[in-house]
Order: C-alpha cells, then sequence, then structure tokens
C-alpha cells in the first residue's frame, strides 16, 4: 500500500511540473 | 450582541493593528536583506545554511526555476513526513509504543502539513509519537508557512521589478521567514505558552487520581485516568503564527493543556491573524507606497468584522427550537445564554465565534469549539469564510497573494467598465496574467465542489455523515471547503479518517495549495518582466475607499455565484427549517 500512495504523491508533483511547463509555453505564446 | 462580546471585539481588533505596523515593518526589512536587531545575531546562522545547503545567495531564479524549488521541497516534504510516520514504531522518542501511522492516514497528514492545511483526521496524543510531532509535523509547520510567505514575496517582487527576468531566491526567502520571523515569534510565544500551563515534555503520559471515581461500562470501579502529555507548546506557537492550525492533541485549542488561560487563549488568537494582518503593511512597504497595503488590509478587516457579527450574533441569540419551546437563551448574570452546544463555558459565545471566525479567515484551522454544533447560520459564516478562498487576512503569505489576485481581477474589470487597458501598481494586467488569475480562483472552487459531490454521490462518502438532510450535507461541504482552500478546520460530523476521504481530501488539499502557487508565481514572473508605466488620468487609483468597496464586490460576487446553490442546500435551508 505504501507505493500507491508514495506514487500518488510523487504523481501529483510530476503532473504540477507539467502544468509549470505548460504555463510557461503560454506565456510565451502570449 | 451583549456589551462583553462587543469590549472582547474591539480589544481584540485594536490590538491585531497596534502590531500591523511595527511587525509588518520589520518583515519587509527581512525580505529586504536586513533583518533589524536579530542581524547580528543570526547572520551567522544563515550563512552556515547556505554554506551548509550549497546555495548561492547572489544567483537569482526565475519564476520556473522558483516554481521549481517549490516543487521539490514540497515533494521532498510529503515523502519524508510519510516516511517517519510509517516508521514511528520502530524509531525512538515513542514512550506510549504507538504504532505506524496506516498508510491512508499518513498520505493524509503528510499533504495535510505539507501543504499549510494541517487537516486532521486522526487524533494527534494516539497516533502520532513524539518523534513525528517534532521532526516531522512540526518543521512542517514551519516550512510550509516560509513557503507561503516566499510566494508572496516573489509576487510583489513582480510588482516592484521592471524589465527582470528573475523574481528572488527561493531559497534565501524561505530561509529568511523562517530564521528571522517565524523562529524568533514562536519561541517567544511558546515560552510565554510554558509559562501559563501549556505543557512542554517528553514524559510518559501521566497517570493521575479521579477526583471522583466513576464505573466503566462493564461495573468495575476507575479510580485513575491516563493524561496525555508532550511537546504540545513549541507546536502549539508555530501551529497559531504560520497559520497551521494542526493541534497537539486532539481536541486542539480546546484542550486546557493546549490552551490553558484567558491570557494564552487571548495570545493564542492574536497570533492567528498577526502575520497574515502584518504582512498587508508589508506589501505597502516594498511597493513604496503604503496605502495600497491599508487598502487591502481595510477590506480584509470588513469583511471580517461583518461576519463575525453575524456569527456571533446568531449564536447568541440561541436554537430556534428551543426558542419555540420557551426555554430562555438570553444572556444573564446566571447564564451565558445563546447556543452553547459544543462551546466551552470557560469560552463561551463571544470567545468561541471569534476564534471560529479568525481561524476560517486565517486558514488557521484550529478550533476551540465545535463548529459542527453551531447554528445553521453561525456556521454558514466560517464556511463562507473559507471558500471565499482564504483571502481574508488568509494564510501567511498565501491570503496576501490571494487577496492580490482578486486586485488583478477587480482593476481588470474597472478597466472593461471604461475601456482602458487595466494597471495594478504601474503594471498593464494582460491576457494571461488574468488567464492565471482565473486558474488561482477556479481550481479550489472546483475542488469544492466536485469534492462534495463525490462525498454525496458514493456510498463510502455517505456511509461516513453521522446527521441525516442538510446537515449532512453541510459536514461533507464543510470537509472540501476546508482541505481545498487549506483551512483545516474540520465541522466534525463526518468519520473522514477513511481512505475514501484521507486520499480524496488529499488530493483537494495538494490542488489547492500547489496549482494555486504556480500560477502566482507565473504572474510573478510575467509581470515582473513588464516596464513600470506613470499612472496617468485613466488609471484607477487602488488605495481608496472605491477600490476597496470594488474589491469587496468581486471577492464577494465570486464567492456568493460559486457557492450560493451549494449553501443554499445546505446551512440556508437548515436554518429555515429551523426557524419554521
Amino acid at each position: 500500500m505504501d507505493i500507491v500512495w508514495l506514487a500518488g504523491i510523487i504523481a501529483f508533483f510530476g503532473v504540477s511540473l507539467l502544468m509549470l511547463h505548460l504555463l510557461s509555453f503560454l506565456r510565451s505564446e502570449d | 450582541m451583549t456589551n462583553n462580546a462587543i469590549l472582547q471585539i474591539g480589544l481584540f481588533v485594536l490590538a491585531i493593528l497596534a502590531c500591523v505596523k511595527p511587525l509588518g515593518l520589520y518583515m519587509a526589512r527581512v525580505y529586504s536583506g536586513h533583518a533589524p536587531v536579530l542581524d547580528r545575531v543570526l547572520r551567522p546562522f544563515e550563512r552556515l545554511i547556505y554554506r551548509l545547503c550549497g546555495v548561492n545567495t547572489e544567483q537569482e531564479m526565475g519564476w520556473r526555476q522558483y516554481a521549481e524549488a517549490v516543487i521539490a521541497l514540497s515533494l521532498i516534504s510529503c515523502v519524508s513526513v510519510y516516511a517517519v510516520e510509517r516508521l514511528q514504531g520502530v524509531l525512538p522518542l515513542n514512550p506510549d509504543l504507538l504504532p505506524a501511522v496506516s498508510p491512508d492516514g499518513a498520505f493524509n497528514a503528510a499533504v495535510s502539513f505539507a501543504s499549510n492545511t494541517n487537516w486532521q483526521s486522526y487524533s494527534g496524543e494516539t497516533t502520532m509519537s513524539y518523534l513525528t510531532q517534532m521532526t516531522a509535523l512540526t518543521v512542517q509547520n514551519f516550512l510550509s508557512a516560509a513557503v507561503g510567505m516566499a510566494v508572496l514575496i516573489a509576487l510583489i517582487r513582480g510588482f516592484t521589478r521592471e524589465n527582470s527576468a528573475t523574481i528572488g531566491n527561493f531559497w534565501v526567502d524561505l530561509t529568511r521567514g523562517i530564521l528571522y520571523i517565524l523562529l524568533p515569534l514562536s519561541l517567544i510565544l511558546a515560552l510565554i505558552l510554558v509559562s501559563q500551563g501549556v505543557v512542554q515534555t517528553l514524559r510518559l503520559h501521566q497517570q493521575v487520581a479521579l477526583l471522583e471515581p466513576t464505573v466503566d461500562n462493564e461495573g468495575h470501579r476507575v479510580v485513575t485516568q491516563q493524561i496525555a502529555v508532550g511537546p504540545a507548546a513549541s507546536q502549539v506557537a508555530i501551529k497559531q503564527l504560520g497559520t497551521n492550525g494542526g493541534g497537539f492533541f486532539n481536541a486542539n485549542s480546546s484542550h486546557p493543556l493546549e490552551n490553558p488561560t484567558p491570557l494564552a487563549s487571548f495570545l493564542e488568537l492574536l497570533a492567528i491573524l498577526l502575520i497574515p494582518a502584518s504582512l498587508c503593511y508589508s506589501f505597502g512597504e516594498l511597493v513604496g507606497d503604503r496605502r495600497q497595503g491599508w487598502a487591502l488590509l481595510g477590506a480584509m478587516t470588513m469583511v471580517f468584522l461583518v461576519l463575525l457579527a453575524v456569527t456571533v450574533v446568531a449564536e447568541q441569540r440561541g436554537n430556534p427550537v428551543l426558542s419555540q419551546l420557551g426555554i430562555d437563551q438570553a444572556a444573564s448574570a446566571l447564564q451565558s445564554g445563546g447556543n452553547m452546544e459544543g462551546k466551552e463555558t470557560r469560552f463561551g459565545i463571544t470567545d468561541s465565534a471569534l476564534w471560529a471566525v479568525a481561524t476560517t479567515a486565517a486558514s488557521n484551522g484550529s478550533v476551540n469549539s465545535m463548529h459542527d454544533c453551531y447554528t445553521p447560520l453561525g456556521g454558514l459564516a466560517p464556511m463562507w469564510l473559507m471558500q471565499l478562498g482564504e483571502v481574508v487576512f488568509g494564510g501567511v503569505g498565501s491570503g496576501l497573494y490571494g487577496m492580490l489576485v482578486f486586485a488583478i481581477v477587480t482593476v481588470f474589470l474597472a478597466g472593461l467598465m471604461v475601456g482602458r487597458t487595466p494597471e495594478y501598481l504601474g503594471k498593464k494586467i494582460g491576457a494571461f496574467e488574468m488567464k492565471m488569475a482565473s486558474l488561482v480562483i477556479i481550481l479550489p472552487c472546483a475542488m469544492v465542489l466536485l469534492g462534495t459531490a463525490c462525498g454525496v454521490a458514493c456510498d463510502q462518502g455517505r456511509g461516513a455523515i453521522f446527521n441525516p438532510g442538510p446537515h449532512g450535507l453541510s459536514e461533507v461541504l464543510y470537509a472540501f471547503s476546508s482541505a481545498s482552500n487549506n483551512n483545516g478546520s474540520a465541522f466534525a460530523g463526518l468519520a473522514a479518517n477513511s481512505p475514501f476521504y484521507n486520499g480524496l481530501l488529499g488530493l483537494a488539499m495538494l490542488v489547492g495549495r500547489y496549482w494555486v502557487i504556480i500560477p502566482v508565481l507565473a504572474t510573478a514572473g510575467s509581470l515582473a518582466a513588464k516596464k513600470q508605466v506613470a499612472s496617468g488620468p485613466g488609471t484607477l487609483p487602488t488605495h481608496t475607499p472605491l477600490f476597496v468597496i470594488l474589491l469587496l464586490a468581486v471577492i464577494i460576487v465570486v464567492g456568493a455565484l460559486s457557492y450560493f446553490p451549494a449553501l443554499a442546500l445546505g446551512p440556508v435551508v437548515e436554518q429555515l427549517l429551523l426557524s419554521n
């Protein structure tokens, strides 16, 4: 079970990094 | 409202306002690189920290790098707290031999403390070892509060800098916030709390003789009781100052060993709003126009006082059903009157309502009464304060950066009205800033409503609700409003310590914290890269009463439109049912 919850935490911050790059791209487009 | 209530509230507001200028000025100096008085003492420690951590203080960061640092620290925080909770059974400083925290409970608590929410689905004294409380939870109280302040300072630099690709160094902002602001204030408050009787020890739970022996369910005579103790004062001080709110004990600030005397109660209450209110002054100081800070503080104080009045009056009037039965609920020399269910007699109506409103306004989450027991209208005000996005004082740093986002939206709307390009503090507000502001407002709101929908639509969600009807909906709505806006207070009446709620509320806390910080930092980066424009005849002054009213209208309209349907099905309909 530990793997599942830790993977959840890591996945969330991974998606957050993707969001960061997406916003960065959005800004360069503007 | 009784004269006693007016006197207590007046004293509290005056005490806060008296601290705003000195502390606000001090914090502005700290983030400008010069901490008065403490510089000489703490500068060597600061340099040592940078050297040990390999931080180059001269190297500034762009907004992406700054956000990556926030994400990296938060990831490490969550994983390390999770690990300590899961391993506490084999680690030292566990005199009560508490076992490891369950995986879903460890996930929820780790995310909760790293995100400055401090939602607690567990009972502190029977779940967390002293080591976990001290090295995992209390450390996160400092770190998460300092992260919020660092993000705010980065956004302020976005306004003050011109044609700049950088918004500061996250590690420097984080270190200075902890070393020069949070640690000294916490040390002073913890020592005062210890002098008042807040417990601070590493001893085992104490076995004491009962004053009045009793019998248990099986008829056995009970003559002793175990009283939980531990290193509470050091955690209580930062939980209040850092707007964290997670109690050492399950009963939080209604526990006599966490909040023992009137002075302790007043100081803990003061500590909740101290830094968020003072940061408004720091903001004015850093942008070079103190009137801007006072305007935002004025807007926050107005909403706070109105919703405080609603709660105090609703609670003092008491339960309408009891009134219909002819029961006297008026305040008199012999009774406090009002709705005393779920409230401590030593706090009474005013102190309980004041704490409930302050803790939900400030994203703190500590409680000295059970919000589930409030009248529907009295419970609606604290819930709505969270739903407004925790911008009425709000969390340390996070409240003000949320308010600044609303200020950006306000100047944009005002610009639309007069057909001019909106600007705030000399920076033109463009499409990108508005997209980021939309994300900041919409994402926590979506998490509250979608989470509540999941809670009441799934069997696991419904099975945890203790009360049927509209009150049950309020319990779920409150939980997701608290988690998504990083408040952490619980309405109670919801068995939230299950994998379903631990997971879902954990996700709400993560989204409400980090998916707000990223667009705020993106806004900071975008603004810093722009040039300053001189104000002209078409510029909307943002320090005037007119702007304050416009800002309040935007906050309330957004809050009202987003949540009115859900509130109508919960506390509003419950109040109508009670009244009829």
